[in-house]
């Protein structure tokens, strides 16, 4: 893990951590995001927000885009200023964009809701800006934070 | 995640403290369908301890309600806090899954 952390007027702060593609990682996902929004002074709130759109998709990504299994190193990179956040997620799994995938239903009752489909549609709704790319080796994921 | 059952008033209290993620989803459902396979059908799922949910723990909600939906059991889910609540609600959960605000008041759902 990296950190930077520039005090001041503005306080910038850059961090980077490297997930493996198993799920247990989600835990240190978690000290992550408590560590920097502790030191950023987020809210509970926001902390919360951030943590759970990277779980949601990190979780998608280790569960689904390693088909043929085998070690693999998932980046999550996050630049906070005050009031903007920027994260960026790198993998080199299967092509997956998970803005094409269809929003659930979610005024269905319990015998006809679909079990999953929530996670993306989650990630929607609590982050301002979702870019998705394509690379050469991968995928990235840009999820931008207004606050 | 920790999970702690008890028996009350002839229903099962499944309290699951910490976080209900993607990491440790498939260890609450399998809690919870080890106690279905004994014979329990009447349930309160207590959040007070609960630290986060993702859309992974809500899976496993989804899967009790309707599990016991078939044994014609019930499922109330008590002592959600602001920030899961609202994760409830965003999914649309909270209209079609029972609440309480306490564990005395799930109780007292069930035996009605």
């Amino acid at each position: 893990m990296r950190v930077m952390t520039e005090q001041g007027n503005e306080r910038i702060e850059v961090a980077e951590i490297q997930l493996a593609n198993r799920l247990s990682e989600l835990d240190r996902l978690h000290a992550f995001f408590d560590g920097i929004g502790h030191r950023s002074n987020w809210t509970d709130r926001l902390r919360w927000d951030l943590t759970l759109s990277c779980e949601e998709l990190l979780t998608n990504t280790i569960t689904y885009g390693y088909p043929q299994g085998g070690d693999h190193l998932i980046t999550l990179a996050v630049n906070a200023e005050p009031g903007r956040i920027e994260v960026k997620l790198e993998d080199d799994a299967i092509p997956f964009n998970p803005l094409e995938q269809d929003e659930p239903d979610i005024t269905l009752s319990v015998e006809d809701r679909a079990i999953g489909g929530l996670g993306i549609f989650f990630v929607k709704r609590m982050m301002n800006e979702i870019i998705y790319e394509r690379t050469l080796t991968g995928n990235r994921l840009t999820l931008r934070k207004i606050w | 995640m920790n999970i702690v059952t008890a028996q009350r008033d002839g229903a099962t209290v499944m309290s699951i403290e910490g976080r209900l993620d993607g990491h440790h989803a498939q260890e609450a459902e399998a809690a919870f369908m080890a106690l279905t396979g004994e014979g329990h059908t009447r349930f309160v799922f207590d959040f007070t301890q609960m630290q986060y949910i993702s859309s992974a723990g809500l899976r496993v909600v989804l899967v009790a309600a309707k599990k016991v939906r078939t044994l014609q059991g019930r499922l109330v889910c008590a002592n959600m806090s602001d920030q899961v609540r609202d994760v409830f609600e965003m999914s649309g959960f909270l209209s079609i899954l029972e609440t309480a605000a306490s564990t005395d008041e799930a109780l007292n759902l069930l035996k009605a």
